[in-house]
């Protein structure tokens, strides 16, 4: 829109952060959708920070894709300053590391999580604790009072889902892993020679037509995902065992 | 890992998507019946040209339909304005 760029919600339009400042996609909501983040770069400087409806944070080299807690309040990032890489959460920086994921973050905001390695060893962070693990996490994922974590890792071109410290079965491709409300089972979308699967616990479910990843139920007693199966889109919903 | 995110297709997100999740996060109803059901019938001279998006509870999806050169984004009822390119 006349060279400027611009965020069109629900019909309609707006450029919250000016002409010197580019949007980085995608854009991150809360649960409720009443806040939305991103990731911003200076064009002047190509330095980045993170807008929070419409107001930009603390200028870094580099910055992650952000994560918000459900309502929006807290938000979470990783930053980079020179050969150095920390989590930002809510504007404080955490401890440095040489290489990170990206955070994930409690639905309160109190938890955040975190891969990160430091003279050669991986950790896996979890708010003030780092626990040892023996390979680069490639995403993380909390439940959402932030007990359980999982993670996924790479091992030989194929990709496994650690659950509280239990790996899963190994898949070609693995989605965005959700846990159950109370926090006991994980569940997500994996694909494999051609196949469509749904993992939930430790139980993998062949599907077909499956287009979204897949959530518990409020009561955590199904798994729902979205499929599209010729012309017709349906929800299909599995029982958790 | 500064950018790299491994064998995971959650990262490749069309850019409509959040904005798709986002009309859809205001349509969950708190006492829906969390249950298998036939959202859409994609219309025969339509081409769907991003994934479905779904609404957490399993009632609604919404998706981004070309016809002849117009696209829009379809959720239900709702039929947003054409566009020439949707990204």
């Amino acid at each position: 829109m006349n060279g400027r760029q611009s965020i069109a919600l629900n019909e309609k339009v707006y450029a919250p952060y000016g002409t010197d400042w580019s949007i980085t996609w995608p854009l991150i909501f809360s649960v409720e959708g009443a806040v939305v983040a991103c990731r911003l770069t200076s064009e002047k400087t190509n330095r980045g920070c993170i807008g929070v409806d419409g107001v930009r944070g603390e200028e870094f080299d580099r910055v992650g894709p952000p994560v918000l807690s459900r309502d929006g309040r807290h938000v979470a990032y990783r930053a980079h300053e020179g050969e150095k890489c920390f989590v930002v959460v809510d504007g404080r920086r955490g401890p440095s590391f040489e290489f990170m994921s990206d955070p994930a973050i409690s639905a309160d905001g109190s938890t955040v999580a975190y891969g990160a390695s430091r003279g050669g060893r991986w950790s896996l962070v979890l708010g003030r604790e780092e626990r040892p693990i023996d390979r680069r996490p490639t995403f993380v994922f909390l439940s959402a009072d932030g007990r359980s974590v999982g993670y996924g890792v790479e091992e030989a071109s194929r990709v496994r889902v650690v659950v509280n410290g239990k790996p899963g079965h190994p898949f070609g491709l693995v989605g965005r892993p959700v846990f159950s409300p109370d926090g006991s089972l994980a569940t997500y979308a994996a694909e494999d020679e051609g196949k469509q699967f749904i993992v939930i616990g430790e139980t993998k479910i062949e599907v077909a037509g499956r287009e979204s990843d897949p959530v518990f139920s409020p009561d955590g007693r199904q798994v729902g995902y979205g499929a599209r199966i010729g012309r017709e889109i349906w929800w299909k919903v599995l029982a958790v065992r | 890992m500064a950018e790299g995110e491994g064998r995971c297709y959650h990262v490749a997100m069309p850019r409509i998507l959040p904005l798709l999740l986002l009309l859809l996060a205001g349509c969950a109803a708190a006492d829906a019946p969390f249950e298998e059901r036939r959202l859409a019938t994609i219309a025969g001279d339509a081409r769907v040209l991003v994934p479905v998006t779904f609404s957490q509870d399993g009632r609604r999806a919404a998706y981004v339909e070309q016809r002849g050169d117009a696209c829009r984004m379809v959720s239900g009822d709702h039929v947003g304005k054409p566009y020439g390119i949707l990204c």
